[in-house]
């Protein structure tokens, strides 16, 4: 089976359903809205659950499940469709989904909660990273899928986590086990959250939506390095000038085949300015540009949000749709959007030469609504 | 050409995001056709994309040209792409090599797929299919292969594919057959061939080659017998040789073609029979020969997978030679050889699947009885969706009024009708040219069943379903009596009433109850609750009428038109087919339809009928008679019965009597008049508004339904009582027609025969 990325159509959030050659799935993220009412969102949930296995208990399960930060369009629906608690508590006739391995940043829920109070889901995800910490403290390594979790980020205090050593990935360094198990065609480069800074810095990444980003590398084949994918939840603008800043003389950990644009395809990834305030005046940040610039020939960025329209609104911006799309074809690369295929997920298919879309879109919607404002091609058909 | 539709047109493709730019600059349109290139991108994998090629040879900028008709936008533009464009793939269509390949956008017509999405729909189909040629998924369906597209070829062979695919087979790698033709031409240099093979096989005799004529109808048509050859590649060493690449659809001309059979390993048996032609050339009849005789070749390939849409793994390929028989001209490598189109023969399994029916499920048997107007087209509609009846019974004549209404039409213009000619085999015939076995039996359907030998045919080949359209009270009498008895299948009966406004369609339940009869009492019932269909299909107005059918003769029928009948058949056609599919329903079903005052619809609903409670009436007559109680009028006796647990209690049984087979339906009850006097030892109907009832339930069947007896219950296990017996010689003795009383007891029903005619028959003398 080939690896693989599926870009849910979750509007403005994200979802994503990384599959690697050898099966393993990591679901970054999540937002699974209502589907009832007269014009329900696409079915996110079934989507997710036809691309899943299930184990020999019958249940759909995930081997990691990573929240990049915890705002509600990350993490919509998460109580109702994880399951959480004791993996030996998991009651025969639950339909959530299994989780392997929790991948938490407990210094990125530290920053949220600076300036908010965290969604229910988000509570959710907290108590259960927390009950998984519990677990791993008491039994040690004696602990069992369903009860792993991996701490992205070192906390505030380096002696908090001392006895956790083993669990935390510091940032800046690789990682390739998912669940415990050494994966070939697998491994992650924490990028961010970076550790406890000065106040201020604190308050600028509070500010600045603080994610996990990671860089990671998807093998396929003779290829351990077939797709780069760099995805960074929110991260705002000073998060990618901090990464600037500190990888510009090495920044092969920045390269990406795949970038998830930030936010949303926000405005405020790319730039300290105010459209609103500046129109065409606004400027992107260099740093920050040249951070999300590090593509690789022909690569591929995506924006999961609703569709870009030539308007004011932000997320999705439509002038840093034109940043990435300029971004991309620079290196003769393509810029995506999930909104364009029709409420089905956008895949890319990875194999030794690459990644590639599994199909492609329906052409552009200025395209097709030309087409469809004349007579011509609008004439239905009888049959006699 | 409308240069605003032209315009419109090319800005959609500059708005596709794979257009890249024109490869040179944009004329103004002028009266012919209108072409240009221009730049496409496909999204491929990094490695390929600086590569400059995919593994299948497709790059990351192709060439693509858009080529407008001079009639642009009455037909669909047609896309092109470069000439050295790879050919290994599925879903391009044929062409020679040196022509610029045409992708196939659409499984069907490019024409409709331009009239429903326009240009810009069409160019997205290309972005599709220009995507996955790259990634090598034309034919990424791992159960399936698609076959060589064959959508525009002017040829076609139409061909049983089971049988020509079955030939030749083990050792044997060709085989002559005998074929018929006919060509069509249009113009000089435009020609039409329909070729079918025939199952005769043949030897390349002298005597074959100068048997070979033609016939002119006309001067553009021609047609006559000719040569079908079969081949298939030889297997290799025990395992037969399996085609597993797709090679370019160029055949053109005997060496093009002598290319492809030389990949399927034919190449030699293709010489051998080129020499026999050219040596034999000079045996045909040249004078009698106006036109080339087509020739067809069919080669089974094998392929790795079945392939799409069938379950056979050979794609049969077609290829027309022409043989020049006036000129005397040789077959050589550059002899045009045409593409030809497999087109398979009508057959049940072509039927069922433009009529969406599943073809692998097997056609269940069934039976029309009835080959009447309403009969035959329910028949007909359903040999149309493959599914025909096994056996058809109508012991009538086809008769010169019946083609009014019939779904057979007269056979000759000349003589439109054959004297003697019966509905059965007519319908069987009719069945027969839809390519389906039904056997007629022109009989009366009572004879039919008297036979055991028939009977037992008739058990055996229509073991789903009988259906009855005879509209014939004596055909429903039989099937409600000895349905049972002989263990026949199911039944279902389909009639129109009141001059078509109602349909009335019903199935018997399992081990026929309910039976028809019962079921018709009960759609009576239901025709009463509603006063449109009980006037439609009760009233005195809605009988049948006389129409002259010659001098001084008439034909006592339905005043109704065909457009109705029709409309009922149509229904009820669908409903047989739709429990064909689903299977019968649990219990007994009716369904009732009345058409709207307009008479363009009809509106139809259906009402499940559990199983009848059948009591045996005790009475002299040594003719049997049975009760037979509605399930929900036993469930209201029940529910009075424990609501008076401690005296008797009773009521007025309401339905009908057949007297013609001693049933007495029982549909409904009419409560105990407010006077009736309870006691633990008896019940005694009163009278008090009983009569105005009556009346008034009666008057909404129009006087169909009526009063059938008396229901009381006994507190214990007990027959009917001296008293109940004289109540029934009392009810007897009022005369009209056959009652029954009917008795709960804790043990079960028992019932009472009250009928004067029956403890008395006197014969009046004249």
């Amino acid at each position: 089976m080939p690896a693989n990325i599926a870009f849910l159509p979750v509007d403005n959030g994200d979802m994503v359903l990384l599959t690697l050659e050898n099966g393993k799935r990591v679901l970054i993220d999540c937002n699974i809205r209502d589907v009832s009412g007269d014009d329900p969102p696409p079915d996110v949930i079934k989507q997710l659950k036809d691309r899943l296995l299930k184990d020999d208990k019958g249940r759909y399960y995930v081997d990691a499940f990573l929240l990049s930060h915890p705002d509600q369009d990350h993490c919509r629906g998460f109580k109702s469709h994880f399951y959480t608690g004791a993996a030996s508590d998991f009651p025969a006739d639950s339909k959530k989904i299994f989780i392997k391995e929790l991948w938490s940043s407990p210094l990125i829920f530290r920053r949220k909660t600076r300036h908010h109070v965290l969604c229910e889901d988000a509570q959710a995800f907290n108590a259960e990273a927390r009950r998984r910490v519990r677990r791993y403290r008491e039994s040690g390594t004696a602990w069992v899928e369903g009860d792993r979790v991996l701490i992205l980020g070192e906390d505030e205090s380096p002696e908090k986590q001392q006895d956790l050593g083993a669990i935390v990935v510091k940032t800046d360094t690789r990682f390739n086990a998912i669940s415990g198990q050494y994966q070939s065609g697998f491994s992650a480069y924490l990028l961010a959250p970076q550790p406890k800074g000065s106040d201020e810095d604190e308050e600028r990444r509070s500010k600045n939506n603080s994610s996990v980003i990671l860089q990671i590398s998807v093998g396929a084949g003779w290829n351990a390095q077939a797709c780069r994918f760099l995805c960074g939840g929110d991260a705002e603008v000073d998060i990618w000038e901090d990464l600037w800043q500190r990888h510009r003389r090495a920044p092969d950990c920045l390269q990406y085949d795949v970038l998830l644009a930030p936010h949303h395809c926000s405005w405020h990834c790319l730039s300290h300015d105010s459209i609103s305030d500046l129109g065409d005046k606004a400027q992107v940040a260099p740093d920050a540009k040249s951070a999300l610039s590090q593509i690789l020939d022909y690569g591929r960025i995506v924006a999961s949000s609703k569709e870009i329209l030539d308007d004011d609104d932000d997320p999705p911006s439509n002038r840093a749709k034109q940043e990435y799309d300029a971004i991309a074809k620079g290196q003769r690369g393509r810029f995506y959007e999930t909104s364009a295929y029709n409420g089905e997920p956008f895949e890319l298919e990875i194999t030794e030469a690459g990644p590639s879309p599994k199909k492609v879109s329906q052409g552009s919607k200025s395209s097709t609504s030309t087409s469809k404002a004349g007579a011509i091609g609008a004439v239905p058909l009888a049959h006699g | 050409m409308r240069a605003s539709a032209l315009a419109r047109a090319l800005r959609v493709i500059e708005n596709h995001p794979e257009f890249i730019r024109w490869c040179e600059q944009v004329p103004n349109p002028g009266d012919g056709e209108y072409a240009l290139d221009f730049e496409f991108g496909i999204d491929l994998r990094p490695q390929w994309a600086q590569s400059g090629l995919s593994p299948s040879g497709v790059r990351p900028v192709e060439i693509v040209t858009v080529r407008f008709a001079d009639d642009y936008p009455n037909t669909a533009p047609e896309f092109r792409l470069r000439a050295d464009f790879p050919r290994t793939f599925p879903h391009l269509q044929p062409g020679r090599a040196e022509q610029a390949p045409k992708p196939c956008l659409v499984l069907g017509s490019e024409t409709n797929l331009f009239r429903r999405i326009g240009v810009g729909g069409m160019l997205a189909q290309l972005s599709h299919w220009l995507h996955a040629a790259a990634h090598d998924r034309l034919n990424d369906d791992p159960a399936t292969w698609e076959p060589a597209r064959r959508d525009r070829v002017d040829d076609h062979v139409i061909v049983r594919l089971d049988e020509v695919q079955a030939l030749p087979g083990g050792r044997h790698t060709w085989a002559y057959r005998s074929a018929i033709y006919g060509t069509w031409y249009l113009r000089r240099d435009l020609r039409l061939h329909r070729l079918m093979p025939l199952c005769e096989s043949v030897k390349l005799t002298p005597e074959f080659w100068a048997g070979l004529v033609q016939h002119q109808s006309g001067h553009d048509i021609c047609g006559g017998r000719t040569l079908c050859v079969i081949l298939a590649p030889p297997p290799s060493g025990a395992e037969p040789f399996v085609a597993d690449l797709y090679r370019p659809d160029s055949v053109h001309d005997v060496a093009t073609l002598r290319v492809a059979l030389n990949d399927w390993h034919c190449v030699e048996a293709f010489d051998s029979l080129l020499s026999s032609i050219n040596q034999n050339l000079s045996r045909t009849k040249r004078n009698e020969v106006r036109h080339p005789i087509p020739i067809v070749l069919l080669v089974n390939v094998r392929r790795p997978r079945p392939l799409a849409g069938t379950r056979s793994s050979i794609e049969t390929m077609a290829y027309v030679l022409e043989l020049n028989v006036r000129e005397g001209l040789p077959l050589s490598e550059s002899s045009p050889v045409r593409l030809a189109a497999v087109i398979e023969q009508t057959s049940a399994a072509l039927l069922q699947r433009f009529n969406q029916q599943a073809t692998d499920q097997v056609t269940r048997g069934w039976a029309t009885v009835g080959c009447g107007s309403l009969g035959s087209k329910i028949a007909t509609l359903a040999a149309r969706q493959g599914r025909a009846p096994s056996v058809l019974i109508d012991p009538e004549f086809q008769e010169p009024h019946n083609y009014a209404r019939h779904a057979l039409t007269p056979g000759d213009p000349k003589a439109p009708n054959l004297l003697l000619s019966l509905k059965a085999p007519a319908l069987e015939y009719e069945i027969a040219r839809l390519q389906q076995k039904a056997v007629a039996w022109p009989m009366p359907f009572e004879m039919a069943l008297a036979d055991p030998e028939k009977r037992l045919k008739l058990c055996k080949t229509s073991d789903w379903l009988l259906v009855n359209t005879t509209a014939s009270v004596e055909v429903r009498n039989v099937l409600a009596m000895t349905g049972q008895q002989f263990a026949l299948p199911r039944i279902a009966e389909g009639a129109l009433l009141g001059a078509g406004r109602v349909g009335y369609w019903a199935v018997t339940g399992p081990d026929h109850n309910p039976n028809c009869g019962e079921l018709f009492a009960q759609a009576t019932h239901l025709f009463g609750e509603t006063p449109g269909v009980a006037k439609a299909a009760l009233s005195v107005k809605s009988q049948l009428d006389t129409i002259r059918t010659g001098m001084g003769c008439g034909s006592e029928t339905m005043p109704v038109s065909d457009a109705t009948i029709t409309q009922h058949a149509a229904a009820m056609a669908t409903s047989l087919l739709q429990l064909h599919k689903e299977g019968l329903p649990q219990a007994g079903q009716i369904w009732i339809g009345l058409q709207s005052l307009d008479g363009m619809s009809i509106q139809w609903g259906s009402n499940p009928v559990a199983p009848f409670l059948r009591v045996s009436l005790d009475t002299d007559d040594h003719n049997p008679w049975t009760l037979h109680v509605a399930a929900a009028v036993v469930e209201k006796i029940e529910a009075d019965v424990r609501f008076h647990p401690t005296t008797e209690t009773g009521g007025v049984l309401w339905g009908c009597v057949n007297e013609a087979i001693g049933a007495i339906y029982v549909v409904d009850l009419l409560d105990a008049p407010p006077d009736s006097k309870r006691t633990a030892t008896s019940f005694e109907l009163g009278t008090h508004g009983l009569e105005a009832v009556k009346a008034h339930r009666s008057s909404q069947t129009h006087g169909h339904l009526h009063c059938v007896g008396t229901w009381h219950s006994h507190l214990l296990p007990s027959g009917p009582s001296s008293q109940d017996r004289q109540v029934a010689r009392t009810i007897a003795e009022a005369g009209g027609h056959a009652n029954a009383l009917l008795i709960w007891t804790p043990n079960g029903f028992v019932g009472q025969l009250a009928d004067v005619e029956s403890i008395n028959p006197t014969i009046p003398r004249a």
